[in-house]
């Protein structure tokens, strides 16, 4: 299988609690991966990793064979990895389109600014946000600043990956289905890679061919979510050992 | 007191050109807060920096007449050293995990302000100099005022306009808005944050010299210059609230009004007092300041 993203080993110490424990993950190019696991398994630890915003203690880090280990948040960026985050990391003063325009322009040095704003009014209709161009994202409910995160990261030419932190947590059926058309489509017409964090199974089972499930900050399981649903060991991580 | 409309005409209009002066130093310390994090307690020597330079370039290369081309040449060399000293100074409170980043940065900014106070007297000694000024007296209706004023105003309403501009129209400017708002988010966005640090510090600074290079004629060039200009500068930040632009705006003006109006009307010698004093009653009425937000981000 030809890889885009492979990590080896990735470990990460908090104090006395070991978040992420020598995790091997490998993603194909275009794949979309579900990420998923009991609160508290190492999931967002993992995406921090990937993304820089966060260094491993040990382990490496390879993106189409270049080596992201330790370099900062933006230069991962640069380089075709844009993420959100669990509790959105919006601007909050800024408006709907500016938020849309920064990763832009960060990616192509302004030289195409109209083209980026063209591409803000395609996406922004899309995700139905159409109307809050010009509002300041701090006014968007929780829902529509999941949208928008996930819609920055659309907006930036070349992306290889797109890494999204429980962007399905605490939002509304309807904006749900948007953001889910919003994925197959960036999957389905440029190739984009996804790594998605989420509890939500049935989308889950619906976007992720392939399921990498994390328990106590090891990767334990990995495989279709039927296949992973059959194994005694990952039930009882989710449900307590009683129950296995 | 006599009171009459002229004087109280007069006294608004110094009032205002001064305060507008002030605007600038306040909004120096109010941006570089908001993208860097930091108080940077040495932005009155940037301001005795500025008028040094403002000093030397007119009086030993351009002479008077090019007065303005001296101020800018000044508020870019601020601008340049004020680049060149934040990766080395602040930079290293974000490189490692710091558990108090305000005590680093101020400790490393007073620093800074009395290296460069002890730089400006081995330079140039213990004296006041002052650049030479041949403008002349510009006539507001029946009222003359000083042209080295009128110019100083001017200029710094300029300066608020080409900033404005920057800000609100370039990619650097969306870039700075969106750090102030999220370092984070910022970065995995792809923009590299350390640039925008030491954009932001150069240009903060680089408003303080500007504001020394235009006031060198009126207030003189030395060693403690920008001490006062520095008090000023935090009791508009008091007054408009840290980290808002508007509220340095007009907190500057209104420093500059209340001072001028109770020099004027009440007692000059407590000129001084009056900021105080109007520090006070907002810190007691609004403590968060006129335009400042309830709390900080963690």
């Amino acid at each position: 299988m030809h890889i885009l993203l492979q990590a080896k080993g990735l470990t990460k110490r908090y104090g006395g609690l070991l978040a992420n424990d020598a995790v091997d993950l490998k993603i194909a190019p275009g794949e979309i991966r579900g990420l998923i696991g009991p609160n508290g398994a190492g999931k967002t630890t993992l995406v921090n990793l990937l993304t820089g915003v966060e260094r491993p203690d040990a382990g490496r880090i390879g993106l189409g064979g270049v080596d992201l280990t330790g370099l900062a948040p933006h230069r991962i960026a640069a380089l075709g990895v844009m993420r959100t985050f669990q509790v959105a990391r919006l601007f909050a003063n800024l408006s709907v389109r500016e938020n849309l325009m920064v990763a832009f322009l960060a990616a192509t040095k302004s030289a195409r600014m109209r083209d980026g704003l063209a591409r803000a009014d395609d996406l922004l209709g899309r995700a139905t946000l159409a109307g809050l161009a010009d509002a300041p994202a701090g006014t968007l409910s929780g829902g529509q600043r999941m949208l928008l995160q996930a819609c920055a990261g659309f907006m930036v030419p070349d992306v290889r990956l797109h890494v999204l932190d429980e962007p399905f947590a605490g939002i509304n059926p309807v904006v749900k289905d948007v953001l889910i058309s919003l994925i197959e489509r960036e999957n389905a017409g440029q190739a984009r890679a996804f790594l998605i964090v989420s509890h939500e199974m049935a989308i889950v089972r619906r976007l992720c061919p392939i399921v990498t499930v994390m328990v106590q900050g090891r990767v334990a399981a990995e495989g279709s979510l039927e296949e992973i649903a059959r194994k005694p060991e990952i039930v009882a991580a989710y449900l307590g050992r009683a129950a296995a | 007191m006599i009171f009459s409309t002229e004087l109280l005409v007069q006294t608004l209009l110094s009032g205002l050109m001064i305060g507008v002066l002030y605007a600038l130093m306040a909004l120096g310390i109010t941006f570089i807060y908001s993208i860097v994090k930091t108080i940077n307690w040495a932005m009155g020597e940037f301001y005795m920096i500025g008028s040094y330079l403002q000093f030397v370039a007119v009086h030993f290369l351009l002479g008077p007449r090019w007065w303005w081309l001296a101020a800018i040449l000044s508020a870019a060399g601020t601008f340049l050293i004020g680049a060149i000293l934040e990766p080395i100074l602040i930079k290293p409170m974000y490189a490692q995990p710091m558990q108090r980043r305000d005590d680093y940065a101020t400790v490393v900014t007073i620093a800074l302000l009395l290296l460069l106070r002890s730089l400006a007297v081995a330079l140039g000694g213990p004296n006041q100099y002052r650049p030479e000024s041949d403008l002349p007296v510009v006539w507001i209706g029946p009222l003359p005022q000083e042209g080295a004023r009128v110019a100083a105003f001017v200029c710094a309403l300029l300066a608020l306009g080409v900033f404005w501009l920057v800000i609100k129209k370039t990619w650097v400017g969306l870039a700075l808005r969106a750090a102030a708002q999220n370092r984070i988010a910022v970065q995995t966005s792809g923009v590299n944050v350390d640039r925008l640090d030491a954009a932001a510090f150069a240009i903060g600074v680089a408003l303080a010299g500007f504001a020394g290079a235009l006031l060198a004629p009126l207030f003189m060039v030395f060693p403690t210059n920008g001490a006062v200009t520095t008090v000023k500068g935090f009791e508009i930040i008091v007054i408009g609230g840290l980290g808002s632009i508007p509220g340095a705006l007009i907190g500057g003006v209104l420093l500059g009004l209340v001072e001028s109006l109770g020099a004027a009307f009440i007692s000059s010698p407590y000129q001084n007092v009056y900021g105080f004093i109007l520090v006070i009653l907002v810190l007691i009425v609004k403590p968060e300041g006129l335009f400042g937000e309830r709390g900080r981000e963690a």
